[in-house]
Formats: structure tokens, C-alpha cells, sequence
């Protein structure tokens, strides 16, 4: 049976109520101008989470080289990280969260899950100081209040308030859920929103420590959560400040206060000396230099007791307590002959031990924990916060690679032979495989075209021949590709539907001498109540088949449609406009195009070669003159001859003087309604306004008239005729 | 009398020769510093001077009397900037004035591709600068075209970087890079020259 419902009610009994728990995101303090300025700086972000309905959608790459670099966790739950960054863009801080968290009936795993938000959400944070702390304003100093609901339906129910997030754990599984009640936002805005958030997300998550705490993470779940949840607390105590720690002298450290610091203390003895070696040489060099003494311990001595005094001087009980307990237990060190082996935390430590067994009576333990243990162990966490990573690897953030056409269908496209072929008779068989991506399709309708270039239709001439359709491996045979939309009622996604034909290239003195043949095979279907379309393609090159001087780079790592498509692209501009790709070629050398699978808001990119500032790679792009991504790649061929075109012209603005023309060429505008970007010069150079006029005169996008693009109707000559007529005229020659 | 101070001499010529030595750091070190900073103020030459305007020194009256009547006036900051006639059908020259000392700060002249005009003529008389650079933020392309200043000779130019055309050639008034960079090109990030 087919679940077309939402994911987070497929675990679900519908006969039986479930919790879920509400979360309030409420302002403390009344609105002001300064809580207006802050909304101000800061909605950028709100308004992003908006325009994507408060999901992140990072593709596998993004999150491969995240988890490379150890800046998130391995097993991640993308719940969990959206979760915290909506909570986040509502200006709710992880203390907030944690206290509130805290204080539901919640299971040891659900207690792990909101940590690992919170834990998310303290990386934000961190990550992004300033832009937190405008949050936290703009949304008037927010408390989090979490009230326990039920619901009669399987369904997790809508917030009905704009500052509220419902949320939800998957039976025993404790996999969370969330919704924000945000609009479906959907279309161009939503790709640019999305390439935006990822962009911001990842960037934050670049900026948040560093490697060395993955070893935590691989310790196991249980060390794991320990970990996280001993980060968490520790900012608490560091929110909490002097007040809480004095109010909690004479008493046991309970709460979240205790058991961070608890975790602390054997957290910080078994991984602080590995893990700051580099940092404590440092400090040894330093302090070698300062007291002139090679031996770490006389140092300590020397620090300690100079800091004890300054502190006595000063009146800093503190400073006293603090440098007192370093100075005299690191002279018990001395003394003892005890070696310190672990680092300066370790020797802290014992000589916090020392201390106290030298100094301590029973009635002052209780004044002098408070004093000393808590704020040494708060000042070395935050020490390891600060100067470590924060975030710890474990594996699999399961969300799709970005692209492709539709969400609903793929549509995978084979030739047999492929590729390079000599110039002779060939029979070249064509497999499709139609695969139903989230439900089933009905009401399918196919299309089949071919193409040749130079240009010349090929959908009727050679024919198509012996096809065959069917689900696995038994296939049947049919007259057309219309005997199979009525035979097959509906693809499942279970259950692909494979179709084969073959074409028979020939001809007097073969026809299709040195050109490419591009077969592009169109299924279009219904699918939850809309209509859906995808397309698939195969190229092939007979001879010397035009290219250009365009160069595949890594052709392996091309999505078989997008290369197809693209080839089709280079060998429509090479054979009808040869005058432009003269131009573009005319320095000798040849243009590496790169396929990048990063999802991002534009098409492509003119990288050269991977200069830096220049777009968004998930690839090494030293290699690449030009890269594409998927936008301009999976869809008609005409978009991915204009993003060609496009990019070729900043190759052409790299390589010659023909900018300067353009640039002084009469009536001609900077501002185009199809691209944004061209609405400003960086560096008094309008580049995007160059390449933007050549790429229309090829090609116009299928954007073209969208909304907030250019009018309904309009032409490129009609709107731009000075445009128009330097791309005709001086760069196409036409 | 002399005895005596040969006597001084002798016993105490190590006291002496140390004097002496921080005498002369003293002199070397410091005070010649102070002398190096005024020279090089002296060096910094006073007069830019493009079609019959002085940077630094012409007033907005003076750019009047010789270009004539500006095609628009508009406010930027603290400067008046007059708009005249290039060249290039497109683009204006700016002439831009400081409003509290009522003289011509900075000349934005611009290029036409008919004119030729590359960036050779800078080079030739001033050699090349190491000083290059770009405005960061949404790129989507390599630049092309890099802004080259020659701070202490009063100019600079946006150029292709490998024609050398030129789309704009700036005249200030000579002054250090970091002043030049913090008033006139504030989101402008220097490039590498090796990499450009």
C-alpha cells in the first residue's frame, strides 16, 4: 500500500491519542525602537526560514564536508539541527531551551534528543555572537515555555501562533518532529532562500570549532550524550553567573549545574591534556620565559603564589582562592614529587586536591567548593568551549542530493553503444527507466525527440524500432510509445517501468558524419493531485562531433542527463552560432566545464580556475574554467544554452577587450530584468550585464517571464534593443 | 686642565664609550626618523593637475570656469559631485568637490573604447602597481577588470587584466594607500597580484 501522508504521521496509530508538546517562544519586554532596530539587522534571517518553511535542504556533498571537517555530527538528525535553527531565528537561547526541556516527562532518549538541540542550537550561537544577540533582542528577550498536549489524530497539529513550534517523538523510536506552521513557499524564491540558508548554516557551522572532540563523539552514544549534554550545561553555569554559584554554596550542586560539572571534572582529566598539547607548549614556553624556571610545576608555583598575593593586594577572593589552590598544589606537586603528565588541567586539578587536603576544615568545604571547584571547572569548560569544537561526529544526515527536474519522477536514460563513436552505420539501443519517486504516477504520457547537430530533427528519421516496456525483468513488446501509456496504468514506486528502443543510424554516406545525436525521452504523469514532468537523455558523437573548445572535466561525475544535456548545449551554440564561440575559444586553449552538485540559486559560474570570492563550490574547482550546476542542467536544452552562453561570455570578458565595447556602447543597459545581478557593477565593471546580453541573444531562460522577471509577452530585442544589437552585431555576427 | 680631563678620559673610557654608543642610537635611530617623516611629506607632490584642474587646490568655481556648466549636480556624503560629459556615451566624468573646503577631492574620468586607451600609459610613466584590487561580495565570475592605485602619485585606474583596457582612470590628491582605500574604495578587497 502506498503512504502518501506526511512523514510524521506514518508511526502512528490514528485510533490513539499521542503526545506532543507545544513550544512558546514569548517575548519578555515590550517592543521599542532599539527592539525594532534589532528586528531590523536581523529578519534577514527570519525571512529566509520563511521563504523555505523552516527547512534546511544541504545536499549530501555540503554535509559530507561538514562531517569531514568535523562540524557535525555523523549520525545527525536533520529534525534536530532544523528545530534548533528555528528556534534559533526566534531568538531562543540553549539555556532557555534546556531549562524548559528539563522540566517534561521525558524518556532518557527524548532527554538525549533535546539536548542534541540544544547543543545545535549553542553552536549557532557561538557561531553567529552577534547575529544571536540581535535575535534574542529583536524578538524582545524571549523565554521558552514547553506545555505536554495530546492529539486525538495521528497528526502532529499545526502551531496556531506565530511564535510556537510543535514537536513531537516518533513512538519509542524518539525520533523527533517538528512543525513551524509555515506557509509552503515554493519556486525561484524558495531555491534562492534555500541556497541562502545553506550558505548561512554552513558557514556558521565553519566558523564553530574544530576537529578534536570527534574522539567523543566515537566513544558511544551514552559518552556522547554525556559530552553534549556537559557542553550545554556549561553554558548554563556560565549564563547562571556569580549570583547562582553563590546561592549555591552550603548545598549539594544539583540540576544541570551539578551533573555538567560532574561530567566535567572527568571529562576534563581524561581529554584535556591530548587535546590542548599544542596549546599547553605554548603556555609552558610562555611561562618559561615569564619566571625563568624549566620545570612546569615551579612555574605553576611561581604563577600561582604571584596571583594569590596580587589577589590578597586586591581583595579578589577569586583570584585568591584560585591562584592559591594552583600555587600551593603545584608546591605539593614539588614536594611530593608527584610528575605532571597530563597537562595543566590535570595539575589544576591535583593541585586543587592538594589544596584541599592541606588547607581545608570540614566547616569551609562546603564555601570553598563553591568558591573554587565551581568556577575553576566553569572557567576550564568554557576554556574547552571556546578554544575546541563544539560539535561531534557520529553518521548520516539522510537528506536527498539537491536537482533533478522533479521531486515526483526520474527519469534515467541509457545508450548502447555511448559516447565517441566513429563514423559508420550503428544501431544504438536506448534504455529508460521510469521511476516513481514519492507516490504513484498515473495517466502517463511519453515523448520521444531526437536531434542532431549540426542542426537537423531526428524524431521520426531513423525511426524508432523495437520497443519494449515493462516492470522487471520480463519486457514486452509494443507498436509506440502510445500503446504503452494505455497498457501501463500506473508506475509505482516500488515497481520502475523500463522501456527500450533502438534507432538505426545510417544513410547514403552516413548522414550523421561528425555530429551529435541527442535522444531525449519525456515522461510526464500525474501525482498527489498535480501534474508532474521529467525527461532523460542520451548523447552521442559520431566523429569529430562539434564541442568547441568546451572540455568535460571529470565526466564520470556528471549526472547522465546533465551531461547529455550539456553537450547537446555546447553543440547548438558551436554549430549555430560559430561566430560567438570563434570568439570565446580565440586565446587557443580549451574551457574545463565542471558539473558541481552543490544547490545553489544560480545555474552557473565563470570560477576561472578557482578564483577566490567567486560563487559557492562543493567541488575542487581549480580545474574548472566554467561550472554548472544542476538549475541550467535539468530542464530544456535551450536554459542550458543560455547559462552556457552566459558563462562563455565571462570567459570571453577574461580573455579579450570586448567589455570595453560594451561599455561604451550607445543605449546599451545595465539593468536586466531576467538576472538580478546585473543591477550592479562590482568594481565599476558591469560583468554580469555583459554576459547576460550575449546569454539572451542564444537563448531566453525559461525564467524568462516569471514572476518579478520580465513582462509577460516582452521579447529580448523589444525590451533591450541596444542589447540586443551589440550581441547581434558585434559579438554574434549575425 | 687638559690632563685632567685626558685622565677622566682614560679611567672612565668604558662609561664613556657606552654614552657615546647610545648617543649615537639616539641620534641614528630617532632623531633621523623624525627627519626621514617631514622629508617624505616634502616628497609627496602637491599637484595633480587634469584638464587645468588641481586636485587638492581647484575650487567648484574654478572647475566651472574651465569645463563649463556641470550636466547634473548631486550629493555623495560630504562631496558635491559634478557630472560632465566624456567620451563614453554612457558614462559620465565626475568631478567630485569637498563640500567643507570647497576643493575638488577626486576626477573619475571616463574611458571610451574608441579612445584606446590602456593602461600602458600608467604603467610607462609610473611602473606597476602592486596596489590591486577588486569589490568583493556576490561574484559570480572571476573579475576581469581590477582597480589599480598608485596612492602616492595621485591615481588610479580600472583596468582589464590582461588587455589592459582601461574603463576609468582616477586623479586625487597624493596621499597613503590606507587613506586613499578608507575614503574612496571602502569595500574594496586588495588582490593578489600572483593570482589575479
Amino acid at each position: 500500500m502506498e503512504n502518501n501522508k506526511p512523514l510524521q504521521t506514518k508511526t502512528f496509530s490514528p485510533a490513539t491519542a499521542f503526545i506532543y508538546y507545544k513550544i512558546f517562544i514569548e517575548p519578555t519586554i515590550s517592543p521599542s525602537p532599539a527592539t525594532q532596530k534589532a528586528s531590523e539587522k536581523s529578519k534577514w534571517l527570519p525571512e529566509l526560514l520563511t521563504q523555505t518553511n523552516g527547512k534546511l535542504n544541504l545536499n549530501q556533498l555540503e554535509i559530507q564536508k561538514l562531517k569531514d571537517a568535523g562540524k557535525i555530527p555523523q549520525n545527525i538528525n536533520p529534525q534536530e539541527f532544523e528545530l534548533a535553527l528555528n528556534l534559533f531565528t526566534k531568538g531562543a537561547q540553549a539555556d532557555e531551551w534546556l531549562t524548559a526541556s528539563d522540566k517534561l516527562n521525558l524518556n532518557e532518549a527524548e532527554k538525549e534528543s533535546t539536548a542534541k538541540v540544544a547543543q545545535h542550537l549553542l553552536t549557532l550561537s557561538d557561531a553567529e555572537e552577534e547575529l544571536n544577540k540581535k535575535l534574542y533582542f529583536a524578538n524582545q528577550e524571549p523565554r521558552v515555555e514547553i506545555v505536554q498536549a495530546t492529539s486525538t489524530t495521528p497528526l502532529l497539529p499545526p502551531p496556531q501562533q506565530v511564535n510556537q513550534i510543535n514537536m513531537s517523538f516518533h513512538d519509542n523510536t524518539t525520533t523527533m518532529v517538528f512543525q513551524t506552521g509555515i506557509e509552503k513557499a515554493k519556486g525561484l524564491v524558495f531555491d534562492k532562500a534555500q541556497a541562502k540558508l545553506n550558505n548561512f548554516v554552513t558557514g556558521a557551522l565553519e566558523k564553530s570549532g574544530n576537529k578534536v572532540l570527534q574522539q567523543i563523539g566515537s566513544k558511544g552514544l551514552k559518552t556522547f550524550a554525556k559530552s553534549t549534554f556537559t557542553k550545554v550545561a556549561a553554558k548554563v553555569a556560565a549564563k547562571l553567573g556569580a549570583k547562582a554559584i553563590a546561592a549555591a554554596i552550603g548545598t549539594t550542586v544539583g540540576g544541570p549545574l551539578g551533573t555538567a560539572i560532574g561530567y566535567a571534572a572527568g571529562w576534563l582529566l581524561e581529554k584535556a591534556g591530548k587535546l590542548l598539547k599544542p596549546i599547553f607548549n605554548g603556555i609552558k614556553k610562555l611561562l618559561s620565559f615569564i619566571t625563568g624556571e624549566k620545570d612546569f610545576r615551579k612555574q605553576l608555583a611561581y604563577l600561582g603564589l604571584t596571583g594569590m598575593v596580587i589577589g590578597l593586594g586586591l581583595g579578589s577572593m577569586p583570584l585568591i582562592a584560585i591562584s592559591g589552590a594552583v600555587g600551593l598544589g603545584s608546591l605539593a606537586l614539588i614536594t611530593s614529587g608527584a610528575v605532571v603528565a597530563t597537562g595543566i588541567f590535570a595539575s589544576v586539578s591535583a593541585a586543587l586536591a592538594a589544596f584541599f587536603s592541606i588547607t581545608i576544615g570540614a566547616f569551609l568545604a562546603p564555601l570553598l567548593i563553591a568558591l573554587v571547584v565551581i568556577p575553576v571547572s566553569i572557567a576550564l569548560i568554557l576554556f574547552i568551549i571556546n578554544s575546541s569544537a563544539f560539535v561531534v561526529p557520529y553518521g548520516g544526515y539522510d537528506i536527498p542530493i539537491a536537482g533533478g527536474e522533479s521531486a515526483y519522477i526520474r527519469v534515467e536514460k541509457e545508450a548502447n553503444p555511448s559516447g565517441n563513436l566513429p563514423n559508420s552505420r550503428r544501431t544504438i539501443t536506448y534504455t529508460i527507466t521510469i521511476t516513481a519517486l514519492r507516490a504513484s504516477l498515473t495517466n502517463l504520457r511519453f515523448e520521444e525527440t531526437c536531434r542532431v547537430i549540426p542542426q537537423r530533427d531526428c524524431t521520426n528519421n531513423p525511426p524508432v524500432q523495437n520497443i519494449q516496456a515493462g516492470v522487471g525483468a520480463t519486457l514486452q513488446a509494443y507498436n509506440s510509445f502510445d500503446e504503452i501509456e494505455q497498457s501501463i496504468g500506473q508506475i509505482s514506486p516500488a515497481n520502475p517501468l523500463t522501456i527500450t528502443y533502438t534507432r538505426e543510424f545510417n544513410g547514403g554516406t552516413f548522414d550523421y558524419a561528425d555530429s551529435r545525436v541527442t535522444d531525449r525521452f519525456t515522461v510526464s504523469a500525474d501525482v498527489e493531485g498535480n501534474q508532474s514532468t521529467s525527461s532523460g537523455s542520451a548523447s552521442i558523437c559520431f566523429g569529430n562531433c562539434p564541442t568547441g573548445c568546451y572540455e568535460v572535466v571529470n565526466e564520470e561525475s556528471w549526472p547522465a542527463n546533465y551531461l547529455a544535456t550539456f553537450n547537446d548545449a555546447a553543440g547548438e551554440l558551436v554549430s549555430s552560432h560559430p561566430l560567438y564561440i570563434d570568439k570565446v575559444c580565440s586565446d587557443g586553449n580549451t574551457i574545463p566545464v565542471c558539473y558541481d552538485p552543490i544547490r545553489v540559486g544560480y545555474w552557473g559560474c565563470h570560477g576561472h580556475f578557482g578564483r577566490p570570492g567567486v560563487c559557492n563550490f562543493s567541488i575542487d574547482h581549480t580545474q574548472c574554467d566554467i561550472t554548472l550546476y544542476s538549475g541550467g542542467l535539468d530542464g530544456a536544452t535551450s536554459d542550458a544554452v543560455y547559462i552556457l552562453a552566459h558563462e562563455s561570455a565571462h570567459h570571453l570578458d577574461r580573455i579579450s577587450g570586448y567589455y570595453s565595447d560594451f561599455n561604451s556602447y550607445p543605449g546599451r543597459v545595465i539593468s536586466l530584468c531576467s538576472y538580478s545581478a546585473t543591477s550592479s557593477c562590482p568594481g565599476g565593471h558591469c560583468g554580469e550585464s555583459f554576459a547576460e546580453t550575449i546569454a539572451l541573444y542564444s537563448e531566453l531562460p525559461s525564467f524568462w517571464s516569471s514572476p518579478g522577471r520580465c513582462p509577460a509577452g516582452s521579447t529580448y530585442q523589444g525590451l533591450y534593443p541596444a542589447n540586443y544589437e551589440f550581441a547581434r552585431d558585434i559579438i554574434y555576427e549575425e | 686642565m687638559l690632563q685632567k680631563l685626558l685622565a677622566f678620559i682614560k679611567k672612565n673610557k668604558l662609561v664613556l664609550l657606552i654614552i657615546l654608543a647610545v648617543v649615537l642610537y639616539v641620534i641614528t635611530k630617532f632623531i633621523p626618523e623624525e627627519k626621514v617623516e617631514n622629508k617624505q611629506e616634502t616628497q609627496i607632490p602637491q599637484a595633480v593637475i587634469w584638464n587645468s584642474i588641481t586636485l587638492g587646490q581647484s575650487t567648484s568655481e574654478n572647475v566651472i570656469e574651465k569645463l563649463g556648466q556641470p550636466l547634473k549636480t548631486t550629493e555623495q556624503e560630504t562631496n558635491k559631485v559634478l557630472n560632465y560629459k566624456s567620451k563614453n556615451p554612457n558614462i559620465d566624468n565626475q568631478v567630485f568637490v569637498d563640500n567643507n573646503e570647497n576643493k575638488v577631492v577626486l576626477i573619475k574620468e571616463a574611458i571610451a573604447s574608441n579612445e584606446e586607451r590602456n593602461a600602458k600609459e600608467v604603467i610607462d610613466k609610473f611602473g606597476v602597481s602592486s596596489n590591486i584590487f577588486f569589490e568583493s561580495g556576490d561574484l559570480y565570475s572571476a573579475p576581469s577588470y581590477y582597480f589599480y592605485v598608485y596612492p602616492s602619485e595621485g591615481i588610479a585606474y580600472i583596468g582589464h587584466v590582461t588587455t589592459g583596457d582601461l574603463l576609468e582612470v582616477w586623479y586625487f590628491k597624493p596621499t597613503t594607500l590606507e587613506e586613499f582605500k578608507n575614503i574612496w574604495i571602502p569595500g574594496f578587497q586588495q588582490a593578489d597580484p600572483k593570482n589575479l
